[in-house]
């Protein structure tokens, strides 16, 4: 609920942010990159070792594929991602395919597909601890 | 049937390509023929200025309300369904207004755009970047797309002005609210057709209360950022004021419809034109800050001194296009003065400040234009452009050294947070040797980052053992997902 609220306020703040009239509007904002891991899990400017883990991830013990519960956290993972990106993970880290193959197919250049697979990896990873580690990790 | 075909698509789904709905879209919603001939139409059914005044006043009342209810939209909602809804406010604002033949009735009219922007606000930039960084894997290429989109809005904006000018002339400034309703409704549609991200540009969640106290006092104890924020909310205040109340020197001079359309389609593309002169100027340099100083007021003073339709827009025109490049100037001030994480909330505390600082501005205006006649209210608009230029040129006259954005060290580190972006060009062996060399150099010192690497492998290894064709088939839950060739 809080966190809700939290977003809720910073939408609104992001919506008053934009220079207008009434009918004419300031040509673009700008806006911060995204990062691939969650701003929140490194430390801010200000503290001790900035752009560092705030807490180290917590290890995992074992990844035991054929667990049914990892097999579901998994798929509803790579299901939540954005259509291109659970083509690059599918294709690249599923299937094993090559990619240059991959990038050609998905018309990527080699960087934005490396850029997209990160994130995709990055998230499904995030889901993952999430799973196993559920209170340290978030 | 054919799902062996649709998993290979032949034409792979591109940024460009998946934008050009969007466009579509933003560029039918600009299309509003009725902005250009509005005063003209108020005028006819019996505002004067000081109800403009007012109407303007209410709407800068209403719209930082509005903002808190779509603010939570936003989040919680579908961001097409978002844009649909501002459309059909749009919809409505027109047509209210067109039907209205007193001044009541069209003050509900713009209210109802008020719906229209505060839903509209910001929406489109949050999905530009979600598609960019959906389709490209980041954000680098969000300021030359929205730069475009931008650009067929003000091109939308600017033939709509002409078109209606024109057709005012030909039959009647009431006729422009109706015209414009069907490329409002082909918006919709084309809204409807857009594949929205699915990502969602969630700015972090912050412990709410500290971060609001850091920026309230980062605004209120900071000198510089004091300034410049005032800067930017009177340069707000005075281009909205332009916009706002500029026609009503056309209507004083009893200019004919016609002249309308290009004289709006003017003033709408300074703001272009303004953020190219600005890439083109040399801002840091005093002789041009000097100039934008001088040239601002003296513009505003022209529009109480003349009684020439053509000098009129002219200043006009020209105090417009001043104000585009120093509000821009001030972004860049207020980005460079204020710590990234404080950025945000200060900029739409500049925001809420013009909104609020309008306010009792835009119904002194009206009063007095009522009372004095509207050549003489320019005064008020000499007044707010003088105290923006002195605020232009004072931190100038000062000679304060200009701090550093950022302390170089804070870039130039390897830091885990830049790690973690490049894992994937690590293991596929595309980092250029000096990154790598910094790469290894890091994680030879750093537990927490060998453990993420380690994860991510196993993350792979559980991707390829896990049977993903048969567990990533169309499930029941996967309603939210309105394409099956995505399969």
């Amino acid at each position: 609920m809080k966190g809700w609220l939290a977003r809720a306020a910073a939408n609104t703040r992001l919506r008053g942010e934009e220079p207008r009239t009434r009918f004419a509007r300031q040509p673009a904002r700008w806006f911060a990159p995204t990062p691939a891991v969650p701003e929140s899990r490194f430390q801010h400017v200000g503290e001790p070792f900035p752009r560092h883990w705030r807490r180290f991830p917590e290890p995992w013990a074992m990844l035991d594929p054929a667990d049914p519960g990892v097999g579901d956290t998994l798929a509803a993972a790579v299901e939540e991602l954005p259509a291109t990106w659970r083509e690059v993970i599918i294709a690249r880290d599923a299937l094993g395919h090559d990619a240059v193959e991959v990038g050609e197919r998905l018309g990527l250049t080699p960087r934005q597909q490396r850029a997209i697979l990160n994130r995709a990896r990055a998230r499904v990873r995030e889901r993952l601890a999430r799973g196993l580690t559920p209170e340290a990790d978030r | 049937m054919s799902a062996a075909v649709a998993a290979f698509p032949a034409v792979p789904r591109t940024l460009a390509r998946r934008l050009v709905p969007l466009q579509v879209a933003v560029g039918l919603q600009g299309f509003i023929l009725w902005v250009a001939v509005e005063k003209l139409f108020m005028t006819q059914i019996g505002f004067t200025p000081r109800s403009v005044g007012l109407m303007a006043a209410a709407y800068a009342a209403v719209v930082p309300l509005l903002e808190v209810p779509s603010g939570i939209l936003a989040d919680r909602w579908s961001r097409n369904q978002i844009m649909v809804c501002a459309s059909a406010a749009l919809l409505a604002s027109s047509l209210l207004g067109g039907l209205s033949r007193n001044v009541p009735t069209y003050i509900a009219a713009a209210m109802i755009l008020g719906v229209y922007f505060a839903l509209n606000s910001g929406t489109v930039d949050s999905i530009v970047y979600d598609v960019v960084l959906e389709e490209t894997g980041s954000s680098d290429q969000y300021e030359v797309w929205i730069g475009r989109v931008r650009l067929v809005e003000s091109g939308a904006f600017a033939a709509s002005a002409l078109a209606g000018g024109v057709l005012a002339d030909w039959t009647s400034a009431r006729l422009t609210y109706f015209a414009s309703l069907p490329f409002v409704a082909i918006a919709i549609v084309a809204f409807l057709r857009f594949d929205e991200p699915r990502l969602h540009r969630v700015a972090e969640p912050v412990a709410l209360r500290s971060h609001v106290a850091l920026t309230y006092r980062t605004m209120i104890r900071e000198p510089r950022v004091r300034q410049v924020m005032l800067l930017a909310a009177l340069v707000g205040l005075l281009s909205q004021a332009v916009f706002e109340f500029g026609p009503l020197w056309l209507i004083a001079l009893a200019a004919p419809a016609a002249l309308f359309g290009p004289y709006w389609a003017a003033l709408v593309s300074t703001i272009g034109v303004g953020g190219y002169l600005t890439s083109k100027l040399n801002l840091d340099r005093r002789a041009v800050l000097s100039v934008l100083a001088l040239a601002t007021p003296a513009a505003a003073l022209a529009l109480t001194q003349t009684h020439a339709l053509g000098a009129v827009i002219a200043a006009q025109v020209v105090l417009a296009l001043l104000l585009a490049i120093i509000s821009i100037r001030a972004g860049k001030l207020l980005h460079d003065g204020v710590p990234s994480n404080l950025r945000a909330g200060v900029s739409s505390g500049v925001g809420t400040l013009s909104w609020v600082l309008f306010l009792p501005f835009s119904l002194a205006f009206g009063w007095f234009a009522r009372a004095h006649g509207v050549q003489r209210a320019g005064w008020f608009l000499t007044a707010a452009a003088l105290l923006v230029a002195l605020l232009l040129i004072a931190p100038v006259l000062r000679h304060r050294p200009r701090p550093a954005a950022m302390s170089a060290s804070e870039h130039d580190e390897f830091a885990c947070k830049a790690l973690v972006e490049l894992v994937t060009d690590y293991l596929d062996g595309a980092l250029p040797p000096e990154l790598k060399d910094k790469f290894q150099t890091h994680l030879a010192g750093c537990d927490g980052c060998v453990e993420y690497i380690r994860q991510i492998g196993l993350t792979i290894g559980a991707l390829q053992e896990a049977d993903l064709h048969a567990t990533s088939r169309p499930q029941a839950s996967a309603s939210s997902d309105p394409d099956p060739s995505d399969r």
